[in-house]
């Protein structure tokens, strides 16, 4: 395996948007223009965006997101290596994980990964990525 | 599964995914703020051209036999360049860097300059797609054992050692299945061996243990008299 160095992170938000109250979501996403397309949706929620699962996995350990957008075919170690890195450790498995993907896949199989909900790329819309995030953040408003 | 079929599936496989940005980006415009709407719609441009790209390049295979491309010397730099100002802002979009190395003596090549431009390209996009962001892909020219070589180095993860083999025992006779890298149907580099072949280049790869290089070797022209000035 070749040596993957580490992605910067982009915040999708300006500095000056960011609030200790807004819910934190990490996005990987290792195309940066569907990274931006899911970033833009999340309307008010800081966005992470990291290319790439060591990255992301990387910076889990100092900072834990409320939520994760995961796409699944991402270069180097895929989104599915990642899940299994995530529930390994107990602070990281309760994060709840949305995948977006192209892939026909069902969240029955992988709610033990802490797979929530599942957004497909040839569907999904802005409006459901938005709802998809804060019917998971806050379930009590539903 | 037949060849043909296998094919027709990796290439809807391949467009589904300019295809499903393209829609995306549609959707978030009505949405963005004004100063985000101009560089959605480059987006958008950006994304449709490499997506008709590609399908032009799926009608060229089917006609590589009618004799429409024909072999002529060619700049390699000149078409490098081409390539680079085309695919240049869909690295910039990405957040990606491609950076051209020009060292090559012997400036023509024989060539279809349209077959050498995908090939090229498809390189280039390959390489968008599997560099780790903050590191600068190179698309270099330079003489090789009386030939010239054009390669294109991604800085992300190795090619697998399965497919390796398969460039350099003999051409890829179809797409392979999805996950030559991840995320990839393996089409552009099937398209590019392709018309290397219509062109009597050869096509490979080079493992490193932090990326691929991708090369195409062609056979230079001897007519001096066409070099540029």
């Amino acid at each position: 395996m070749p040596t993957t160095s580490i992605s910067a992170t982009k915040s999708a938000n300006s500095s000056s948007q960011i609030s200790a109250e807004q819910p934190h979501i990490f996005i990987i996403e290792d195309d940066n223009i569907m990274a931006e397309c899911l970033a833009r949706a999340c309307q008010d929620m800081r966005c992470t965006i990291f290319h790439d699962a060591i990255s992301a996995m990387a910076t889990l350990g100092d900072n834990l997101p409320d939520l994760i957008l995961l796409d699944v075919l991402l270069s180097g170690p895929d989104g599915f290596t990642f899940l299994n890195e995530l529930i390994s450790y107990p602070d990281t498995a309760a994060i709840p994980v949305i995948l977006v993907t192209s892939l026909t896949l069902n969240t029955t199989n992988l709610a033990h990964y802490g797979v929530r909900a599942i957004l497909f790329k040839e569907t999904m819309t802005p409006q459901e990525i938005l709802s998809t995030v804060r019917g998971i953040l806050y379930p009590e408003r539903k | 599964m037949s060849v043909e079929v296998n094919g027709i599936l990796v290439a809807a496989h391949e467009l589904k995914a300019p295809l499903s940005l393209m829609r995306q980006l549609a959707l978030s415009l009505e949405l963005a703020p004004a100063k985000d709407q101009s560089r959605i719609k480059s987006q958008l441009v950006g994304v449709s051209e490499r997506a008709l790209r590609q399908v032009n390049d799926l009608t060229k295979i089917a006609r590589l036999e009618e004799g429409l491309f024909v072999m002529e010397p060619v700049s390699v730099r000149g078409v490098c360049e081409s390539v680079w100002r085309e695919i240049s802002e869909l690295y910039r979009f990405e957040g990606r860097q491609l950076r051209p190395i020009y060292a090559n003596r012997q400036k023509l090549a024989v060539a279809n300059r349209d077959l050498l431009y995908s090939v090229i390209y498809n390189f280039c996009a390959n390489a968008l797609h599997y560099s780790d962001t903050e590191t600068a892909s190179q698309l270099s020219v330079r003489d090789y054992h009386g030939q010239i070589r054009v390669s294109v180095r991604d800085f992300g993860p190795a090619l697998p050692f399965k497919i390796w083999q398969n460039l350099h025992s003999r051409s890829l006779e179809q797409p392979t299945d999805i996950a030559m890298r991840p995320g990839s149907s393996g089409l552009g580099l099937y398209i590019a061996s392709q018309f290397s072949r219509h062109m009597h280049a050869k096509i490979g790869a080079i493992r490193h243990r932090d990326g691929t290089s991708f090369f195409i070797d062609l056979p230079i022209s001897k007519q001096a008299s066409l070099w540029p000035v």
